[in-house]
């Protein structure tokens, strides 16, 4: 009960209500604007949310997170163009429903839509989390090993259609995420030891400059190629009805149910994105609503229901994303990937360490998760009108800000030793260059940031089990939990491989 | 992308990889503390491991790449020279940031892109339009800057003499400097307003603006409420 009312109050005071509201505000902007990615606005905020208290550090970053998932509805109905890739499913019924001088009602069913499958993957997260985290005390070095594979492995083949493409930038990750000392022997293992031994390199390389320069810089540079077309064109829609009747969606509850359990359970798988729980919510709300006994109306045709689906699952993977994050430290997607790259950044540690010697941190995550959703609900209806008018403000002035802000937030992490701060602008410049290529080269990013945040859970874990093991290898294999892991890992790489096949 | 550039991506991770293998072979093999039978893998078994097996996916990826029929389309000419500047001038912000300082590197980078972004094809007749542009603002970034440094130091002096927890705070110092700033900001902007229609003065007033809001605010939040150090350079007061 202490940690319950402590956690309570890390996240119900003045500072941190009013953090999380403007990273709510901030996150609702970004998500609106097409091509600015949630991942990139968390990224972008870390270097503030560092200076920050623990609890109100991370409360800022999931305000961030849950208005840039919802806030990406916007350009979605109003303009057929999906903030990001997750509310592309939001585009067909909404934009259709804009079209229909309903853009008022599309806007608001999603806030609604948003707000109930945030609050449901929520209470599925506070409910599911503690009892996973609990599982991985029967977990030793070799199962955490194996437990570090399988992330690495399924995030490298769901996230883009290419497996060795996502393997190799997830072993370019596990690579960077060598560098400095060795943790065991304090060996160092960087290039030209004699010459860079007193440089910050011997740290190894920084999660922060990393994440900013591989989603803010790289995103940056990708979007340069959009500039030529000018800013878009604010919408000219008329937005009079916004709160969309109760009884409708009450009507709607099997939609409301379902794509709540599709945006939690896709959302709780690492690797997989809501980007698949939207297009299967959407599926079977379209299954729903072609029988006649729902009397909804039919998805697809540019109805609210349509809106609604695709809302809901879509919020419900921020839920469930964290629960694996939180549970065993390993992310459900490339935005809570950065998410636990915050965490590892401010000390807590993800698994049965955090829920037994860290509740009200955990409590606390709770109430800011909840809170970022009522902010969110709040902000969005009261703003309908306002928050598309940012669609009007220009590429030209949007790109070079966030590089700005990219740059200046990797030296502010450690701003009071300028040359390494430095050196961390370059290490985001790198990244970042080096990033846009991938991209161009059909490559995806957030193996990378996989590999770096799980890379050392990997090597410490495996040499702590083969040395346990008295030198063998093949412990791995002798565990049963390891097993498990194992054959996931191997399932995960060869799914993909029997469908292309197929 | 052409295909003969998507190549290059495999060609680049094999570089990497031989040289991450070679250098990581040169790593000091040192066992884990304690460590007396020996049977931990040791300090560079894992960098050895990661290098070849990025190696042997990085060869594979090139064969593929290779057969591959996909061609993706190219970047125009003016895209690839605004990238071209971007990272540029990225490179020189980082190497110059401690001499020059955060006000007049940031407020060159800014006006820079913002104006060359604005006008998505860049020529070399509009130097010197942009060069004059990027005087004044870097003139008007400096008046605006000492203007926020002289109100947060009498603020700290008056602080100081009334011995009053509030006065002297750094959220209340932050905040009344903030308001100030960004009144003198609004004042100028209505006084700009009918020049910024003009076709002419447009982009040049607008990157200006946009230039020293943003410098000015982002120090205001870094240095002055997250007290981050940032490089003062030139400007030393």
């Amino acid at each position: 009960m202490e940690e319950l009312i402590s956690g309570f109050l890390q996240i119900f005071n003045v500072g941190t209500i009013l953090w999380v509201a403007l990273g709510e505000v901030l996150g609702i902007i970004l998500g609106a604007l097409p091509g600015l990615t949630a991942t990139m606005g968390i990224a972008l905020m870390i270097p503030i949310s560092f200076q920050l208290s623990k609890a109100t550090g991370i409360a800022l970053l999931l305000g961030v997170y849950c208005g840039a998932v919802s806030g990406a509805s916007i350009p979605a109905i109003l303009l057929g163009i999906p903030g990001n890739p997750n509310a592309i499913a939001t585009v067909y019924d909404g934009h259709a429903m804009t079209k229909k001088g309903l853009a008022g009602q599309a806007l608001g069913g999603a806030v609604v839509a948003s707000f109930i499958g945030g609050i449901a993957s929520l209470i599925i997260l506070v409910l599911f989390s503690p009892l996973i985290a609990k599982m991985t005390l029967a977990f030793g070095p070799a199962e955490k090993a194996c437990l570090a594979m399988v992330g690495l492995t399924i995030i490298a083949s769901v996230s883009t259609k290419n497996l060795e493409k996502g393997i190799l930038t997830g072993l370019l990750g596990l690579s960077l995420s060598l560098l400095g000392t060795d943790p065991f022997s304090n060996a160092l293992r960087i290039p030209f030891p004699d010459l860079l031994a007193k440089t910050p390199l011997t740290s190894g390389i920084n999660l922060i400059p990393a994440l900013i320069g591989l989603f803010g810089i790289s995103q940056v540079l990708f979007d340069l190629e959009r500039i030529k077309q000018g800013h878009i064109a604010p919408p000219q829609v008329k937005i009079d009805r916004v709160f969309p009747p109760l009884k409708k969606i009450a009507r709607m509850w099997r939609i409301l149910i379902e794509s709540t359990g599709i945006g939690t359970l896709i959302g709780a798988i690492p690797g997989t994105g809501a980007s698949i729980a939207v297009f299967l919510s959407y599926e079977r709300a379209k299954n729903i609503t072609l029988s006649p006994k729902w009397k909804l109306g039919k998805v697809g045709t540019g109805c609210l229901e349509g809106v609604i689906a695709p809302e809901v699952a879509n919020n419900a993977v921020t839920g469930g994303a964290l629960i694996p994050a939180l549970s065993l430290g390993i992310p459900g997607d490339a935005a809570t990937a950065v998410l636990l790259g915050a965490l590892l950044i401010k000390g807590v540690v993800p698994g049965y360490q955090l829920f037994s010697q860290e509740m009200s941190l955990v409590y606390a995550i709770f109430f800011a998760l909840f809170l970022s959703n009522i902010f969110m609900l709040t902000f969005q209806l009261a703003g309908v009108r306002l928050f598309p008018k940012v669609l009007a403000v220009p590429m030209a002035i949007l790109i070079p800000i966030i590089l700005v802000l990219s740059l200046i937030g990797s030296y502010a992490i450690q701003g009071q030793a300028i040359l390494s701060a430095i050196f961390d602008m370059g290490v985001a410049l790198a990244l970042g260059i080096f990033g846009y290529f991938l991209k161009k080269g059909g490559y995806p990013i957030a193996p990378i940031v996989l590999g770096l945040i799980l890379g050392g859970m990997f090597e410490e874990n495996f040499r702590r089990a083969v040395k346990l093991a008295g030198g063998n290898y093949f412990v791995f294999f002798t565990k049963p939990i390891a097993i498990l892991f194992i054959a996931l890992a191997i399932f995960s790489v060869a799914l993909p491989l029997l469908k292309k096949r197929k | 992308m052409k295909k003969s550039t998507r190549i290059i991506i495999p060609i680049v991770f094999i570089f990497f990889s031989l040289l991450y293998i070679i250098l990581s072979f040169s790593i000091e093999q040192r066992k884990m503390i304690g460590d007396e039978m020996g049977w931990d893998p040791g300090s560079r078994a894992m960098p050895i491991g990661i290098g070849f097996l990025m190696l042997g996916v990085s060869i594979y990826l090139f064969f593929k790449e290779r057969k591959s029929g996909e061609e993706e389309i190219t970047l125009d000419f003016a895209s690839k020279k605004l990238i071209i500047i971007t990272i540029m001038l990225s490179i020189l912000y980082i190497l110059f940031f401690r001499f020059v300082g955060f006000i007049l590197s940031t407020n060159v980078l800014l006006f820079t892109l913002i104006y060359f972004y604005y006008k998505r094809d860049i020529k070399w007749n509009m130097m010197r339009n942009f060069s004059i542009g990027l005087l004044a603002s870097t003139g008007a970034m400096i008046l605006f800057y000492s203007i926020g440094r002289y109100v947060t130091h009498f603020l700290f002096l008056i602080g100081r003499r009334s011995n009053s927890e509030i006065f002297s705070g750094r959220l209340f110092m932050t905040g009344v400097t903030f308001l100030i700033l960004l009144f003198i900001f609004f004042t100028m902007l209505l006084l700009f307003r009918k020049a910024i229609k003009n076709e002419n003065f447009r982009i040049p007033l607008l990157s200006g603006f946009v230039t020293i809001g943003v410098t000015e605010f982002i120090y205001i939040i870094f240095k002055q409420i997250f007290w981050v150090s940032l490089a003062k350079g030139l400007i030393f007061w």
